[in-house]
């Protein structure tokens, strides 16, 4: 593969786009954040807070994977260790914590974020070294192993892309659009003003832009 | 509106455009959204991609975490009755946990041990010496009493049995209705408690058939301080809670064989 980030054409036509979710509560038109748990949280998180495993690995699945995609560009050689690191915390937290699933995330990020903050934070800057490095750790299952190749090497070269922003850039851009948090609360787990994340994740975006457009895509 | 090819150039919005805010908020764009845009709503796509399997593989190790948390024992929400489908999920834990509690809550440590929601470490001891249930790796002594009272039908029949008559003893009225509550519908009936707890087995040994003596029968494994029946109905001495004092605290008042008064 080239040092140009490329974009497999296995997307879906984004006119008839319809990713399923149960999207949060946020209105139409069909958005492109899942939000797999929704209205149920409630219920599995009383689940787990009284001691059902069932309910804690529902928990777990829907959010491990984001929280791990955040890692893998926040703190990319040591994504891993911090995710167990904050689950073991969280699970100890877990019958004192009271919110929604938008709190539920935004606890998961905080403690994350403090987590690679006192690994110390390293970020590659190099973009063939982290594709290949991300790569390596995405696997794709085998039953549609075709389509999901795509899928694992889209989302490994969207990792890398959004790497090579700014550290501020990148993770207001992750924790809106992957983590699935709103301004406000993006904007108390960085610690600026709303005003300051609303301009730096439009930042991010302009500068993404610029950087396909200018690598160019290849379908 | 004319579909924008793929590769188009420029037509990156300036900061501040309201299209970024669509983006951030999750929102498909439009169709007259500039080609730069789309591509930019094509990485967020491919981020929110399903999860691969090595993103799910340390499952199994938050879930060891998860358990370990549970048996440190911090306090449980009270708001399970706020969700009654979930009491069938988890009745089996709750079994297990209000057992415990209700065993260490009426029998003291002989009945906790009897029912195998001693800590391990404990609870092996239990077994080795007095044929207590082994240790469980998921039992869990968090004292969270429901007032469901323990399943007399499984192996918290004796601990059931030996508490109740404590109970009977010196125990309050709504103390012997839960223990009493499952006893009866196990053994099929009020009047029959007392056969029943008769036949209940000590765990790790044979029942025995006669119930004017231990209702236990005469397990070898028990030290030499096992009481021979009393009709008075008073244990010897106060159960302490140490393992190797349990054969004192075993009944004394079920040898009578008439049918108890129901509470």
């Amino acid at each position: 593969m080239s040092t140009r980030t490329r974009l497999r054409s296995n997307f879906p036509d984004l006119s008839g786009l319809n990713i399923v979710g149960s999207a949060c509560g946020r209105p139409e038109p069909v958005p492109i954040l899942p939000c797999v748990i929704g209205e149920e949280f409630a219920a599995l998180l009383a689940a787990a807070q009284d001691g059902s495993e069932a309910a804690f690995a529902v928990l777990w699945r829907d959010v491990n994977p984001v929280l791990l995609r955040y890692l893998r560009v926040t703190a990319p050689a040591a994504a891993e260790d911090i995710a167990a690191e904050t689950w073991v915390q969280v699970v100890r937290g877990l019958r004192g914590f009271r919110g929604d699933e938008q709190a539920w995330r935004a606890w998961l990020f905080t403690a994350a974020r403090r987590r690679a903050a006192d690994e110390g934070r390293r970020r590659s800057r190099h973009p063939v070294a982290s594709l290949a490095e991300v790569r390596g750790a995405l696997e794709p299952r085998t039953e549609d192993a075709a389509g999901l190749a795509m899928e694992s090497l889209a989302t490994a070269a969207a990792i890398a892309v959004v790497s090579e922003l700014p550290t501020l850039q990148a993770e207001v851009i992750l924790l809106r659009v992957l983590a699935g948090l709103d301004t406000e609360a993006v904007a108390r787990i960085v610690g600026r003003s709303q005003g300051a994340v609303r301009v730096a994740a439009h930042r991010g975006l302009r500068r993404l832009a610029q950087t396909l457009d200018r690598t160019g895509v290849t379908l | 509106m004319p579909i924008f090819p793929w590769s188009a150039r420029g037509d990156v919005p300036p900061v501040g455009d309201p299209a970024f805010d669509a983006l951030l908020a999750g929102n498909l764009l439009s169709e007259d959204t500039a080609g730069g845009l789309r591509l930019v709503a094509e990485v967020i796509a491919a981020l929110n991609a399903p999860p691969v399997t090595s993103e799910l593989a340390a499952e199994a190790s938050a879930l060891r975490a998860f358990r370990a948390a549970g048996r440190s024992g911090e306090p449980a929400r009270s708001g399970l009755r706020r969700h009654p489908v979930l009491i069938s999920l988890l009745s089996a834990r709750l079994a297990a946990a209000a057992a415990a509690a209700a065993a260490v809550a009426l029998g003291g440590a002989a009945a906790a041990a009897y029912v195998g929601a001693l800590p391990a470490p404990a609870q092996k001891l239990a077994h080795d010496i007095i044929g207590a249930p082994s240790a469980h790796p998921t039992a869990q002594p968090t004292p969270s009493a429901t007032g469901v009272g323990p399943d007399a039908t499984g192996p918290a029949a004796f601990g059931l049995c030996t508490a109740f008559a404590h109970l009977k003893a010196h125990g309050s009225a709504a103390e012997q209705a839960v223990a009493f509550r499952n006893l009866a519908t196990a053994a099929g009936g009020a009047a029959k408690v007392t056969a029943f707890c008769a036949k209940v087995a000590h765990p790790g040994t044979t029942p025995s058939a006669e119930p004017t003596t231990h209702p236990t029968g005469k397990p070898s494994a028990l030290p030499s301080q096992v009481p021979t029946g009393r009709p008075s109905g008073k244990p010897t001495t106060h159960p302490t809670g140490k393992p190797s004092t349990l054969p004192s605290q075993v009944p004394t008042s079920l040898p009578s064989g008439k049918p108890t008064a129901t509470p």
